[in-house]
């Protein structure tokens, strides 16, 4: 495999692990902080512990001893921060815990209310209780935009797989989206999936 | 890719959950769908789906980085008194001890060696006590020559043995 050019943050990542200068650390955590909290706010969908998370990805960044700099630093905070996630939702108290931190907002019903909470907390059980690296490769793609060959790049793997998670994933959760609309409707039709 | 060709792995993308299609690509996914009632039900679901996973990303609270710095500025105070403990560990290694030690040893050696012995050494100008000292020496020097004689066991004073050297003297 070539490797990579660097991109502008893998260079400052590889300064900062060279120096240890907190201005240059500072920089790059102010450029992907609310990217991770949002990521990890994905997985874990509740405040407190999402910035827990987020906290851990950066705590691991700041101590990490060596560091090459080449190809997307997105990518590598991504596999680190995925980690960091992963190894949370593994936890035994972690599991079955979904705690929803949005509240809708705008001139809604109160039982549309409550018909899109149901929808949004059946997708998060549903994207919660995917394979891992579908979920990470997912939650990549949808919330984060990351392209196909940074996401590959996360996970440790091709280009070609990446988008075989990300149909996965799809796949199941349009299953959960078109089951909590049959649970709605009894008489809706049922879907069919490509 | 002909006409029939379903959207596949590429529906993420086609309704925007992923990387973006080619534009050739996505054309040819269009012209797909004004045929295939399957892949456009698949689309409508997956925008459907699309729209209730577009939930706001959750953003840091006011306080996350002053958290976050504390806890590097305690990382930072742990990794220095961990760097002089290691410091202070490394100079007890018995290595360590026996090069530190080694040139002491040497130096001390040295000093013993290169020391005048006593009978070298100068002494002091019209000093009646250093005159007895020395007589005291020679006293010890030749007590081993004077243990054959019987008077020596009688000898009390240093300034006998002057005259019992003499007396032997006169006797050889």
């Amino acid at each position: 495999m070539v490797a990579e050019a660097a991109d502008d943050d893998a260079r400052l990542m590889a300064r900062f692990v060279a120096t240890r200068e907190r201005s240059v650390f500072e920089g790059l955590f102010r450029r992907h902080r609310d990217r991770m909290v949002a990521y990890a706010g994905r997985y874990v969908r509740e405040r407190a512990k999402a910035e827990e998370l987020a906290q851990e990805i950066f705590v691991k960044v700041y101590t990490t001893k060596s560091y090459e700099a080449q190809g997307s630093f997105t990518s590598w905070l991504y596999r680190v921060a995925t980690n960091v996630c992963l190894n949370e939702l593994r936890r035994p108290e972690h599991r079955q815990r979904f705690t929803a931190y949005e509240e809708q907002a705008g001139h809604t019903t109160p039982e549309s209310v409550l018909i899109e909470r149901e929808l949004s907390e059946r997708l998060d059980r549903a994207l919660a209780q995917l394979p891992d690296k579908q979920r990470a490769a997912f939650i990549m793609a949808r919330m984060d935009g990351l392209r196909h060959d940074e996401i590959a790049a996360a996970l440790s793997t091709t280009v070609p797989a990446v988008k075989s998670l990300i149909h996965r994933a799809l796949v199941s959760l349009r299953d959960a989206a078109t089951q909590a609309s049959a649970t709605e409707d009894p008489k809706a039709p049922k879907e069919v999936s490509t | 890719m002909s006409g029939e060709e379903h959207l596949g792995e590429d529906l993420a993308a086609y309704v925007g959950l992923a990387e973006p299609l080619a534009p050739e690509r996505f054309d040819r996914h269009t012209r797909h769908l004004e045929t295939c009632a399957e892949c456009r039900l698949a689309v409508r679901e997956t925008q459907e789906l699309s729209l209730a996973l577009d939930a706001t990303p959750l953003a840091p609270s006011a306080d996350f980085d002053r958290k976050l710095f504390e806890r590097l500025d305690a990382i930072d105070a742990s990794a220095r008194i961990e760097s002089r403990r290691e410091w202070w560990q490394s100079l007890l290694r018995p290595s360590r001890i026996a090069l530190a030690l080694g040139p002491v040893a040497a130096g001390l050696l040295w000093f013993l060696a290169s020391r005048p012995r006593a009978t070298d050494e100068p002494l002091p100008a019209d000093s009646s006590s250093a005159l007895a000292a020395l007589d005291d020496l020679e006293l010890g020097a030749n007590l081993e020559l004077y243990g054959d004689l019987d008077a020596a066991e009688y000898l009390d004073v240093a300034e006998d043995l002057d005259l019992l050297l003499a007396e032997e003297g006169e006797a050889g």
